[in-house]
């Protein structure tokens, strides 16, 4: 298992138009892939949880991935996280 | 027989068409009990109802691509990532295992995501959940066999007719065909008011029974700027709206010509022309209708509609929007002012016999000063942004003024600390709503940096004649000599001292106060955006001189009714 935590910077948060890129990148691995933010956890490759969960300006989310590919999904996910400037 | 229904105005425009209504396949799933035998049945349809509904959005998406900017175009992405995830999709094959229907099972699902999106903070994420239910009605409606409604498919001028406007409906918007649109709710900030604004579309909600009232096909007519609506409208009746739009048409093509032009009289003077807005959502109108500043930021709105207090942050990116939008244009922002017809239900203040003479505006803020500073602060940080005054609403006396600006001057000395750095000095003035403030006004002209007449409140406080109250709305005068009187010795008082003086509320778009505060030598006027063009365009047809003979003798009239018979007769009007 691999886990890795993101501070928020993004003025609206994790909107619509990011997390459609954040589902498109972790559907591409295999690995079990999860979102927690405010100690509620999803299933990343869910547009629905995803956006459920509210995630706004400043929020600290964590990421965990568990697989086989797991340290290139996280690797992967941090890099659509800072390109779609969600983090710094 | 002709029938006017009058709604609320979303959009504005005059349209002709037959009706087309657009009924939701509501998420109205019929509930049909099924049996273990059935769920593998069950299952493929609304397996089948994804594939359709897989095909039905590539095809809405190509369409609307060609006349929707890509943003609008991109709810159709979104929606066809909805029906590929995984956690949805497990829930509605858990639902029909546990014998559920594929439409129940659908719309169990879909309730589960709804209530979740609604309940959460942003006004953004809770528009999401229309993007929800979206999806399953089409997926019932597949299921069904029903055909939703496909306005692509529409090929002469109708006027469509619904309950509420989906996203998916509302992206499919051709304004070559669709010539008005009439919903039964809806606000003037949903995604269907957004749209048609953008794409001129007439559009007109708030009539609750709008679907009982109108058959496809027949003739309606749409008035987006009254927001009537004319059912089954006699020949005449076409005839007069069909010449009223064309007016309408050319005369805003005409006014295009006042773009980038200077605001000034027939004699050369001058007049700063700005813009009241609401928040940063109202910038586009600034600068398609060549504002020449912002007047007046109602920061209310920032406070109105929600469960707690803005942060510090949240107003500094309000304000730090509306500043850079108008580049170094000055922006007038002023503080807070809640209290009389405005309430915040979440500070639970006390109920007050008289509130529009009772703790509101700067009163308010002076009370409440942690609230009062976090907005201070907001404003200084973002003063670093643009060309920012600030402007305190309903001051009575200079005491309360300077109270408020030590305020602004500490939290200013302390932020530069912080910072290292000293920032530009910010203009502060206030608005002059009271008589009291309108009285002393020569000496609170050596204080503040300028005044802005907020004629409303002036003329029920001078008239004391609460302006909400239907049973003194005779006494609420606007041309009454008293008030005239009141208003021009502010403008005196800030000529006087070398401070400007302007004036927001109705009287600033009104043609014949206009031509009067010009006589009394305004500096700036504050309206509607979308009243700026018509505005520079009747004044440069006005000249001071002549305004300076009428505004001398109108003061010596006795009765309203006196002055705007006058100023008529300056005007040519009669």
């Amino acid at each position: 298992m691999e886990t890795k935590s993101f501070l928020i910077i993004d003025e609206t948060g994790i909107h619509a138009r990011p997390a459609t890129i954040l589902v498109q990148t972790a559907t591409k691995f295999e690995s079990d892939i999860e979102l927690e933010y405010n100690s509620k956890k999803v299933n990343l490759k869910s547009i629905m949880g995803v956006m459920s969960l509210g995630v706004g300006k400043g929020a600290e989310v964590t990421i965990y991935a568990d697989g086989k590919d797991e340290a290139e999904a996280i690797e992967a996910i941090s890099e659509t996280l800072s390109s779609e400037g969600l983090t710094e | 027989m002709t029938e006017i229904i009058t709604g609320l105005k979303l959009s504005e425009g005059i349209g002709f068409g037959s009706i087309f209504i657009s009924k939701r396949a509501d998420i109205d799933a019929s509930e049909r009990e099924i049996d273990a035998a059935q769920i593998d049945e069950e299952i493929s349809a609304y397996k089948e109802s994804i594939q359709q509904a897989h095909i039905q959005l590539r095809i809405l998406r190509e369409n609307v691509g060609e006349h929707l900017d890509e943003d609008s175009a991109a709810i159709f992405d979104a929606h066809i990532m909805m029906l590929d995830d995984p956690g949805f999709n497990e829930q509605i094959i858990n639902n029909i295992n546990s014998l559920n229907n594929a439409e129940k099972a659908v719309q169990l699902a879909g309730q589960v995501y709804i209530t979740k999106f609604e309940s959460l903070d942003s006004e953004y994420m809770q528009a999401r959940a229309l993007d929800v239910k979206d999806i399953c009605m089409r997926l019932i409606a597949n299921v069904q066999g029903v055909q939703l409604t496909d306005l692509t498919r529409v090929d002469e001028p109708v006027v469509v007719v619904a309950d509420e406007l989906t996203p998916s409906a509302s992206a499919q918007l051709d304004s070559k065909y669709v010539k008005g649109i009439i919903t039964a709710t809806g606000g003037v900030t949903s995604h269907s008011a957004i749209i048609a604004r953008s794409l001129n579309i007439p559009a007109i909600s708030g009539v609750p029974d709008i679907l009982s009232k109108v058959n496809h096909g027949d003739d309606i007519i749409v008035d987006g700027f009254t927001g009537d609506i004319v059912l089954s409208p006699t020949e005449i009746e076409m005839a007069a709206y069909s010449e009223k739009s064309k007016a309408q048409e050319e005369r805003e093509e005409k006014l295009k010509d006042f773009i980038g032009k200077e605001t000034a009289t027939l004699d050369g003077i001058n007049i700063s022309l700005y813009a009241n807005i609401k928040g940063p959502e109202d910038t586009n109108d600034v600068s398609s209708n060549d504002a020449e500043g912002i007047g007046l930021y109602r920061t209310e709105f920032l406070y109105m509609n929600r469960m707690n207090l803005p942060s510090e942050e949240e107003q500094f990116e309000a304000y730090k929007t509306v500043l850079s939008s108008m580049d170094d244009k000055p922006v007038i922002i002023r503080t807070l002012d809640i209290g009389g017809d405005k309430e915040l239900s979440y500070l639970n203040l006390p109920k007050e016999s008289n509130p529009f003479l009772g703790e509101r505006s700067i009163r308010f803020l002076l009370k409440n000063e942690e609230i009062f500073k976090t907005q201070l602060r907001a404003l200084i940080r973002a003063s670093e942004h643009g060309n920012l005054k600030v402007m305190f609403p309903m001051v009575t006396t200079i005491d309360e003024f300077n109270r408020a600006k030590a305020l602004l001057v500490e939290e200013k000395e302390k932020y530069e600390a912080e910072i290292g750095k000293e920032l530009d000095n910010i203009a502060v003035g206030i608005m002059v709503e009271t008589p009291s403030a309108a009285i002393i006004s020569d000496q609170l002209a050596k204080h503040v940096d300028f005044f802005s007449i907020g004629s409303n409140d002036l003329i029920q406080y001078t008239m004391a004649a609460d302006r909400l109250n239907d049973q003194v709305s005779d006494l609420y005068q606007p041309y009454h000599p008293s008030v005239l009187g009141l208003i021009k010795k502010v403008i005196d008082s800030g000529r006087n001292n070398n401070k400007w003086v302007g004036i927001c509320g109705e009287m600033a778009c009104d043609y014949k106060s206009i031509a009067l505060l010009t006589g009394f030598g305004i500096d700036e006027l504050s309206v509607s955006p979308k009243n700026i063009l018509a505005i520079r365009e009747h004044i440069s047809k006005i000249k001071k001189t002549d305004m300076e003979h009428l505004s001398e003798q109108v003061l010596l009239c006795d009765s309203a009714e006196d002055v705007l018979y006058l100023i008529e007769e300056h005007l040519n009007l009669t």
